[in-house]
């Protein structure tokens, strides 16, 4: 199995993150969830809010509305807009 | 035989045109690169939003309970009523590229029309308007003036014109006609039919991802609502950022051309204006041999 996840943050004018990552944590209309690595393949709508890439350092980013689609090794968000947090 | 003054005057105004074509040239030049690196730094998100739309394709092919079922994604038996957007430039001097497209789209027009299907058309960019009102073609909606900056919300209100007119039944199907940007040299006049939404569930199974068996968030349906209009406007931006590529591309073919063929034609103005000159000079002179012989 996977131990890692392959991360694409993806928005219309470019790619703003590209990157392995233990863990990711979206905003989903539904809920916030986590994906670890061995996720079950997954596509689900997000709303505006925080995104945490866990991995080595981890990333906070601020993004718009999109969607997510996961596989077993990687995440892939592709949202409207994406803007990284620099606070700690 | 045109004097002294005449040839050097032409020189002067082949110039000055020579200058101008040249900047247009430049500024195409720079332009064109702007427009490049939009549609390039576009990709990414494009190629992303095909291969999961075709990965969930195909996973409902595969068998869990054909969840890609959507209005927009079905095709009508009779198609008789076709919306077709055409999107041109603005401005002209840049070579066969508007003509061209038009042109072509007159006698797709009559094709259609042959089969029976009514077509309604509506425009982006001052050519194509001026093109259709010569010939007195209805056109519903001309839109101009539709600069780079404006594409996104230009886009969404077509997304939602197209979504809306297809879904209430008015139209069977969209078609977008626009130069394809190949690369510098080369612009394909392209007709893309946008509506119904082909996803093509095949392509990703060859892809090596495989059927993938996806849970959806919110229920399948609910997604596809929010993915394909998501698509549908991927794929329209495509298609105005392509043509503003195309346009600086072939400006700066056309202007590049017309700087050539100036300096080509001030070469040959300046050689006949010498040779006027040393004719001149030799006639005075031989005046004056023949005058002092007379004496």
């Amino acid at each position: 199995m996977a131990s890692s996840l392959k991360v694409r943050i993806v928005t219309p004018r470019k790619v703003a993150f590209e990157g392995v990552a233990v863990s990711v944590q979206a905003p989903g209309e539904l809920g916030e969830f986590g994906v670890l690595p061995g996720h079950i393949a997954l596509v689900s709508t997000l709303k505006a809010g925080n995104v945490v890439v866990s991995g080595q350092p981890a990333r906070r980013f601020r993004v718009g509305p999109g969607f997510a689609e996961v596989g077993p090794d990687r995440v892939t968000l592709m949202v409207e807009t994406c803007e990284e947090l620099n606070d700690k | 035989m045109a004097t002294l003054r005449d040839i050097r005057t032409r020189i002067t105004s082949v110039k000055s045109t020579k200058q101008i074509t040249n900047a247009m040239k430049m500024v195409s030049a720079a332009k064109l690169r702007r427009a490049t690196d939009a549609a390039v730094s576009a990709r990414p998100w494009q190629e992303t939003l095909t291969v999961t739309l075709q990965r969930i394709a195909s996973g409902a092919a595969s068998g869990t309970g054909g969840e890609v079922q959507h209005p927009l994604l079905e095709a009508r038996p009779a198609v008789r009523n076709v919306l077709l957007v055409v999107i041109s430039s603005d401005r002209g001097l840049c070579g066969g590229f508007n003509g061209t497209l038009l042109r072509q789209t007159d006698a797709w027009i009559k094709s259609q029309t042959a089969l029976g299907r009514k077509v309604s058309i509506r425009t982006f960019g001052k050519k194509s308007r001026d093109f259709f009102r010569v010939r007195s073609v209805a056109v519903d909606e001309a839109r101009i003036e539709v600069i780079s900056a404006r594409f996104q919300t230009e886009v969404a209100a077509l997304a939602e014109f197209m979504v809306n007119g297809f879904v209430s039944g008015e139209y069977d199907e969209c078609v977008v006609a626009y130069n394809q940007f190949k690369n510098t040299l080369t612009q394909v006049p392209t007709y893309e039919k946008v509506l119904p939404l082909t996803i093509d569930a095949s392509a990703s199974a060859t892809s090596g991802a495989g059927a993938i068996d996806y849970i959806y968030e919110p229920k399948g349906g609910a997604i596809l609502e929010t993915l394909l209009p998501l698509y549908l406007r991927t794929l329209l931006l495509q298609c105005f950022l392509e043509t503003e590529a195309g346009e600086h591309a072939s400006r700066m073919t056309a202007m590049d051309n017309a700087t050539r063929n100036a300096t080509d034609l001030i070469k040959s103005l300046t050689l006949d204006y010498n040779r006027g000159r040393q004719a001149a000079i030799t006639k005075e002179l031989i005046e004056i041999v023949s005058g002092a012989e007379a004496l």
